[in-house]
């Protein structure tokens, strides 16, 4: 489904909406790829990197030679 | 015993600076501490190593990188589109370093008075004509054009002192002739290092529990995955509590790291409905708050936006639609024989022509600021739908 495309449907008929002049009363549509799983993984992968990130600069904080 | 504290003194090769330079390392020197610097005690210099690479792994060793800029940009590499001074800055942020930078004073003053508005206004009329960034090279055509601007300073110096600024690093002007007062900024990094550092256990304690946070939001998708879900106890309760808790706001559009542009705003979800396919029809399952949708929608119906995500279940892609004339944006949720709709009103002046320009930015603002609810409704209704 996704390409890139905003859709608009009209008078029961869908097609491709070319521009932004559209009747108020016409319904656009788009979609994306993107998935709240991926959004996800994403930030779980940002949350362990800066968690590992404190943590090593708690040890060169805290130690001493 | 202690461990001196290493600071990188960065700045262009330029001749006023080079006294400045070396009179700033004493200083340092005569402190206690560390003070690293190109021409003072940087190497051996061997054939085979690169100086830049060398300079930037010497920033990365430090603690404190001490950055002066003034009206000279320095070598511009082509490659890398920076000047070295700025790559080593760069360098110096990614790495999360503390920074200090001191502008000379008449530099930065200029730089607060006309240089910030004029990138400002050329980056929106760029963004508004390419939708992306310009570079630094197509900046400083513009800014060497500018007459207002003093001829001395190189264009780069502010493209530069501007990507210090959007970074938010606070630039302390620095008069010709005066060293900056040394001990007082090193007694007030002191203080704010000490209010820290007894925090160090709290501080490993809650990366810990954000570890296992981000593990579990990861388990719970696995697990709740591998489930048959019995069916809902209570439809109209459930959407409730997702209306009450899905976040809305202003939808942003980024152009690289750092630069991000609100493009409108979607106001508090209004409704929430869900349809089920059964016999061909999509029949209305529950809903909850302002939805005035039909009991049911012919899977067929093309005027429905129930119906047409249904038809794109499977694709794994999340639908947004809009109608100028309610100024309603409908963000559908297609899983298997379900469709869950949220209804968000568009906040400020969203037009049919800013919703081509940013729909994909919308679906990606909901889903990223909902990506634990919208995972976990995708998650149980495909098990409901399994039962």
């Amino acid at each position: 489904m996704h390409d890139g495309n905003v859709y608009v449907i009209k008078d029961g008929r869908v097609e491709i909406a070319k521009n932004g002049r559209q009747p108020k009363d016409a319904m656009l549509f788009g979609s994306s790829r993107k998935t709240p799983a991926q959004a996800l993984r994403e930030q779980a992968e940002r949350i362990r990197q800066s968690c590992s990130f404190v943590q090593s600069r708690l040890v060169l904080a805290t130690k001493r030679d | 015993m202690a461990i001196k504290t290493k600071m990188f003194l960065s700045s262009v090769a330029q001749d006023d600076f080079s006294r400045m330079r070396r009179h700033v390392f004493a200083e340092l020197e005569a402190l206690g501490h560390e003070p690293v610097m190109f021409e003072a005690n940087m190497g051996p210099w061997t054939h085979d190593r690169d100086p830049i690479r060398q300079c930037l792994d010497a920033v990365r060793s430090s603690d404190i990188f001490l950055l002066f800029l003034k009206d000279k940009a320095g070598t511009y590499r082509q490659d890398a589109k920076r000047t070295i001074t700025h790559l080593e800055f760069l360098q110096a942020f990614t790495s999360q370093k503390t920074i200090l930078a001191f502008v000379d004073e008449s530099v930065l003053s200029h730089y607060f008075k006309r240089a910030k508005r004029l990138i400002a206004e050329f980056t929106a009329t760029y963004l508004a004509d390419y939708r992306g960034l310009p570079g630094p090279e197509q900046l400083m055509e513009e800014l060497s054009r500018d007459k207002e601007l003093p001829g001395h300073v190189d264009p780069y110096v502010w493209f530069f002192l501007d990507d210090l600024v959007q970074r938010g690093i606070y630039c302390e002007p620095l008069s010709s002739g005066v060293s900056p007062d040394w001990k007082s900024y090193f007694s007030d990094l002191l203080r704010r290092g000490t209010l820290l550092l007894p925090l160090a256990r709290d501080m490993d304690q809650n990366a810990r529990l954000a570890r296992q946070y981000a593990d579990l939001t990861e388990l719970a998708s696995s697990l709740v995955n591998t489930l048959h879900i019995g069916g809902f106890r209570q439809i109209d309760r459930f959407l409730s509590v997702v209306r009450a808790n899905i976040k809305s706001g202003f939808i942003s559009k980024r152009y690289g790291e750092y630069i991000e542009e609100d493009v409108g705003e979607l106001l508090e979800c209004t409704a929430v409905t869900l349809y089920r396919q059964q016999d061909g029809n999509m029949l209305l399952q529950g809903k909850t708050g302002a939805a005035d949708g039909e009991p049911f929608y012919p899977v067929e119906d093309q005027q429905s936006f129930v119906s047409r995500s249904y038809q794109s279940r499977g694709s794994g892609d999340y639908l947004i639609f809009y109608k100028e004339d309610k100024k309603i944006f409908y963000f559908c949720i297609p899983v298997k024989e379900y469709v869950m709709t949220l209804h968000f009103p568009a906040g400020g002046t969203w037009t049919a022509q800013t919703f081509m320009l940013f729909y994909e930015d919308i679906i990606h603002g909901i889903i990223d600021k909902n990506p634990l609810l919208l995972e976990l409704i995708e998650l149980i209704l495909g098990g409901v739908a399994d039962a």
